[in-house]
């Protein structure tokens, strides 16, 4: 089943074009792992799919769902789940407040349920100790992993990672990527915009690379960091590797 | 006769430090209640308000409160609205250049909550409605709270001014005492310290809420 | 329909002379009130803590009265203890007081708000005291405080209307003469009113020009051109220094 499918997508901003034409497809319990220079448009793409972007053509579909009709838009938040490379956690409420606030007022869930609901979230995430905490009270890899269980709780078909542990300190990654994997081999269907190599060759099923808001190559990780085809995409990953 | 004179004047000292809570307090509800309408409404962007509500700003923010509340009290008069009292056009006027001054500090206090909450709570699935009131304001208001202390600060000194169109706030009162008695140094330190009596405070509170913000 | 705004302009010689009093009081005030807030401002980071108490004592107490009620101080009741000032002399020195406190704490927020880190790179390339001051710290505090320093300027402008309560005919007092005389209450406060825009539009936008041409890089960063003066006043108070 596809999740996902974006069909020629153009994306500007003014005279700016920074998506030129996207295709991509993503199957149920896909982990795809999309790489590129910054500034290339990863970001852009996530954004577009779960309606924080309007689109100047094309089309988005998630799970069967025109996103890219302005009346349906906002049924992408249903399904598609999203985590923040600034983790954009809700520093006036604790961190199980911010995993329970959308199951009440979105979901309608009463109290006690969403409760319970949320701590098993923070719970999948290893977090359910600190369900009192406030954001600014925890380390941003504790922040970054309340932001995902977030996410899960509303128990999402999609999730979609831009750069979630690059704010983090080196030592914090690990436990951030942890949780990821998890999720992977849960059979979550992921979009992961990362520059972790090691965990997109481990986790991911396929890589995508995105070179000046197009996909240049896309393929099996243990093809495409090996052997690119396209000499942007060496040129890349020769950088990225060698640093 | 001394400070006995000032004693003999407490009652009316006492009726005048009423009369300036009293318009302070009805300012402070009214200017808060306007400011965060038109600060939302800023902030919000609409398109068919922008030019209004500037207007509005520009024509408060850029004109003295006296000549703003002199032309409420006689342009009422002129319009046939006899005896409008002194403390309604005292009101009406601060009210509208309070609200003007407490608009932007709530706009200002919106837009400096980060874009990335905004988004976050459009992800989860949030209405805009729901995003104004469980994600945005919430923040807004710790921003906010420390200039809007300062704010009420200004207000209070501000209905002094009524004093131009006869209402009997401290300063008149002040005035009138030294009608009496004249003694004038000792009335007015006398009023000036009941002044600071109500607005130190505020500013030691406004102080700490405001190192409290920074450190949050 | 249009005899009222005749007679109006009939009073234009009373009202430019009533402006021209206006912004000379204003200027004069403003131009005391920055000398006493260098001095206030001085005093509050002083080494003495006699001089760091009075200058607390000048803020705090300036800042918590009515600026009218310092003004009724000076005209009314400083006579009462010898001191005699005409209104216009009355005007200038209870706004200048007054301006001079709030000069103060913007003055020494400016000059606060220079990172500690500038002053160790400044002194770590081997900079002398007094050229840490001139080079590093000075053009930095320039920067943040010239913005309050020109509303408070646009302050002092607005508030010499107070002065009117002591009978000089200031614009305000004018005002008040002439509606007292025609009664065309709504044709005079107008006039007045946008004379007073005027004043605080065209200050506003000078400084602006100012800002933009004085400093390198320019005061008001580029892009979507927006003019700062009054509506970005509070903005700047919000998000703090
Ligand atoms: N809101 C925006 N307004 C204008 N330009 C933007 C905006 N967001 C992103 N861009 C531009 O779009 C391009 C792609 O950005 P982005 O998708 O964030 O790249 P990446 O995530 O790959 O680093 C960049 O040139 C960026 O400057
Ligand atoms: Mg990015």
């Amino acid at each position: 089943m596809t999740m996902i499918e974006l069909k020629n997508v153009h994306k500007s901003f003014d005279d700016l074009e920074v998506l030129k034409g996207v295709d991509l497809a993503v199957e149920k319990g896909e982990v795809v792992i999309i790489i590129g220079a910054s500034g290339s448009g990863k970001s852009t793409m996530l954004r577009v799919i779960n309606n924080l972007e309007p689109i100047q053509g094309g089309e988005v579909w998630v799970k069967g769902i025109p996103i890219h009709d302005p009346k349906r838009a906002d049924e992408v938040h249903q399904y598609v789940g999203m985590v923040f490379q600034q983790f954009n956690l809700f520093p006036h409420l604790t961190a199980l407040a911010n995993v329970t606030l959308a199951l009440q007022k979105v979901k309608k869930i009463d109290a006690g349920e969403a409760r319970r609901m949320g701590v098993a979230a923070l719970k999948r995430v290893g977090l359910e100790d600190k369900a009192g905490a406030y954001p600014a009270e925890l380390s941003g890899g504790q922040q970054q992993r309340v932001a995902i269980a977030r996410a899960l709780a509303l128990e999402p078909d999609v999730m979609l990672f831009d750069e979630a542990t690059s704010a983090l300190d080196p030592e914090l990654v690990g436990e951030v990527t942890g949780v990821m994997r998890q999720l992977a081999e849960e059979g979550m269907t992921m979009l992961v915009v990362t520059h972790e190599m090691g965990f997109a060759r481990d986790v991911g099923d396929r890589v995508v690379f995105i070179d000046e808001g197009q996909i240049a190559e896309e393929g099996p990780p243990a093809i495409l960091f090996t052997s690119p085809s396209n000499p942007r995409t060496k040129q890349f990953l020769y950088r990225v590797l060698h640093r | 006769m001394g400070w006995q004179g000032i004693i003999d004047s407490s009652g009316i000292l006492f009726t005048g430090f009423v009369n300036t809570l009293t318009l302070s307090i009805a300012t402070i509800i009214l200017g808060t209640a306007l400011g965060l309408v038109v600060g939302v409404l800023r902030a919000a962007r609409i398109p068919a308000l922008r030019a209004p509500l500037r207007i509005y700003l520009e024509v408060f923010r850029g004109s003295p409160l006296l000549v703003q509340m002199l032309f409420i009290y006689f342009g009422a008069a002129y319009l046939g609205l006899r005896g409008v009292e002194t403390f309604i056009a005292a009101l009406v006027a601060l009210t509208l250049y309070e609200g003007a001054l407490i608009s932007e500090i709530f706009r200002a206090g919106i837009e400096a909550v980060p874009r990335g909450q905004r988004e976050a709570a459009r992800s989860i699935g949030l209405s805009r409605f729901q995003i104004e009131r469980y994600v945005i304001l919430p923040q807004t208001f710790t921003i906010v709270l420390p200039p809007l202390v300062g704010q009420y600060i200004g207000l209070v000194k501000d209905t002094a001014l009524a004093t131009a169109i006869g209402y009997f706030e401290l300063v008149r009162e002040g005035q009138a005492i030294i009608d009496r008695i004249g003694m004038p140094i000792e009335v007015f330190v006398v009023i000036a310290a009941i002044y600071f009596v109500i607005c130190y405070p505020m500013s030691l509170v406004a102080r700490r809420l405001e190192k409290r913000a920074l450190h949050a | 329909m249009l005899a009222p705004w005749a007679t109006t302009f009939s009073y234009a010689p009373a009202f430019l002379n009533a402006l021209w009093l206006t912004t000379a009081m204003s200027v004069l005030a403003f131009l005391f009130a920055f000398i006493l807030g260098v001095l206030g401002a001085l005093a509050r980071r002083s080494h003495f803590r006699l001089l760091r108490f009075i200058g607390a004592v000048y803020v705090e107490g300036i800042r918590n009265t009515p600026v009218l009620l310092q003004l009724f101080m000076i005209y009314f009741a400083l006579p009462q203890a010898g001191i005699r000032f005409d209104a216009f002399q009355a005007g200038v020195a209870a706004l200048a007081v007054n301006a001079g406190a709030y000069l103060t704490e913007i003055i020494r927020a400016g000059l606060q708000s220079v990172p500690r880190g500038q002053l160790e790179a400044a002194r770590s390339i081997g900079l002398a005291p007094r050229d840490v001051f001139r080079s590093v710290v000075f053009p930095q505090a320039l920067r943040s405080v010239y913005p309050p320093v020109i509303n408070q300027f646009i302050q002092v402008i607005l508030g010499s209307s107070l002065v009117s309560q002591i009978a000089l005919p200031e614009l305000t007092n004018t005002a008040q003469t002439i509606n007292s005389q025609t009664l065309l209450t709504m044709h005079i406060f107008t006039v007045v009113l946008v004379l007073y825009l005027f004043l605080s539009n065209v200050t506003a936008l000078v400084a602006d020009l100012v800002g933009r041409r004085a400093f390198k890089p320019p005061l008001y960063p580029s892009g979507p051109r927006r003019r700062p003066g009054l509506l970005s006043r509070v903005g700047h108070m919000v998000r703090g220094s």
